[in-house]
């Protein structure tokens, strides 16, 4: 059964390969379109240059401590806002605010504020946060009150009442939190980064590309940037899956 | 000594309690009476859950409660034992899986809550509140889909392992609990 869904997956990414090459093949300009050949073919080029992965690294690192930053301050206000009223009140204007922002405003003012090197981080940083403030405290705000009552009369510890109480109830907001922040955060991150032009770095490779015009070069970096969303996002949730099994 | 005075209490203007008064000393504590008549209200006003529209309630400073709620309020997810154990600090595990093979049969340590049957979930959820170490034991409803054998059983079970605190038990049903005091709720 899964070997035919692997098959399907794989026979649908072969046909929308075609559907890309035969595109690039009738416009035959591959300053406006490259083929996945060409493209393929300048990732490996990319690959004979150490700096490259330097960049990718660097770009994976800023964004995985932003959205580190993001979930640590997301999950605890929302704990906060959980047991006081008047802290989720006092932070439901701010939380509304960062979320309607226009990402590149944020983009200005972390440029500003700190620089061109930190940009990613604390874009990956603004964008995580009110999501994982949003799930968590939706979460917490559905946990079975029974139990909790329950857990008040037994006087169960607290680690005890996160194991089986909270983590449980939390473990479907956490996980879908964790798969739409990691993905925004690299497209936040990586616009961030070719607004700011810090060195070595995803958004910098395709900036680069961009003024010279090699879009097979840009599109292998956009390539990078897709599959390293995918594999974090996958690893971290194989991880959060393992942990709140 | 806990001790309910003049108690009433409403839900969405219905009044459940009327000016109820009861004195709970020492020993066992039947509370009677008819399924609606307020013996739950009672229950849960003890335990500090709910609080009275009008009266008082007399309780001693740092009561530790034990209780079997009417609806389990099992962790599905977990096993039979962690269910127990998770709840019961100074309860070792041999001492758990003891208790539940008193009550259950053989392997159900090990199942998952959620996997049980009504009448296996209601004996777990007695057990649970008879091996924590509290002043108080509350049973509400505590035989509710159990065979006659085992409500037998699980009052003697109650019986073992009761250790003098003070016991309330809610009941419609009499049956093997003549020496408990009777409080009637109307």
């Amino acid at each position: 059964m899964k070997t035919k869904r692997y098959i399907r997956i794989a026979v649908i990414v072969l046909i929308w390969l075609a559907i890309w090459q035969i595109l690039a093949v009738v416009i035959n300009n591959s300053i406006l379109l490259s083929g996945p050949v060409e493209t393929v073919m300048a990732l490996i080029s990319l690959c004979s240059e150490a700096s490259f992965f330097l960049s990718v690294g660097a770009t994976i690192g800023k964004v995985l401590l932003g959205f580190l930053i993001g979930l640590i301050l997301g999950t605890g206000l929302a704990v906060l806002s959980y047991r006081s009223g008047l802290v989720k009140d006092f932070l439901s204007p701010f939380v509304s605010v960062i979320k309607s922002i226009p990402i590149v405003s944020f983009i200005i003012i972390a440029l500003i504020w700190a620089g061109s090197s930190n940009v990613t981080m604390i874009v990956s940083a603004v964008i995580s946060f009110p999501i994982f403030y949003k799930n968590i405290l939706e979460g917490l705000s559905v946990t079975d009150k029974k139990l909790l009552d329950m857990a008040k009369i037994f006087q169960m510890k607290t680690s005890k009442k996160i194991r089986y109480i909270y983590l449980p109830s939390l473990s479907s907001h956490i996980r879908s939190a964790i798969s739409l922040a990691i993905g925004m955060a690299f497209r936040g991150g990586i616009t961030a980064e070719v607004v700011g032009q810090p060195l070595r770095s995803i958004g910098n490779g395709l900036y680069r590309a961009k003024i010279n015009l090699a879009t097979s070069e840009m599109l292998a970096w956009t390539l990078v940037a897709v599959l390293a969303a995918f594999v974090i996002e996958r690893l971290i949730s194989f991880i959060v899956k393992k942990v709140l099994k | 000594m806990i001790e309910l005075k003049n108690i009433s209490k409403s839900f969405d203007d219905k009044k459940v309690l009327d000016s109820f008064s009861a004195v709970f000393d020492e020993g066992g504590y039947l509370l009677k009476g008819p399924s609606g008549i307020g013996k739950t209200t009672c229950i849960l006003l003890i335990l500090g859950l709910i609080k009275p529209d009008e009266g008082e309630l007399v309780i001693p400073d740092n009561t530790r409660f034990a209780v079997c709620f009417q609806e389990n309020r099992l962790f599905e997810k977990e096993t039979a034992l962690t269910n127990i154990l998770a709840v019961n600090d100074n309860v070792t595990e041999e001492a758990a899986k003891a208790a539940i093979r008193e009550l259950l049969p053989e392997d159900t340590a090990g199942k998952k809550a959620g996997e049980l049957s009504g009448g296996m979930k209601r004996r777990l959820a007695v057990i649970r509140a008879m091996l924590h170490d509290s002043d108080v034991v509350i049973l509400d409803e505590p035989f509710t889909g159990l065979d006659d054998a085992s409500r037998e059983n699980t009052i003697a079970f109650i019986r073992k392992h009761l250790n003098g605190r003070l016991l309330i038990i809610t009941s419609h049903d009499e049956r093997g609990l003549d020496d408990l005091k009777v409080i009637n709720v109307d």
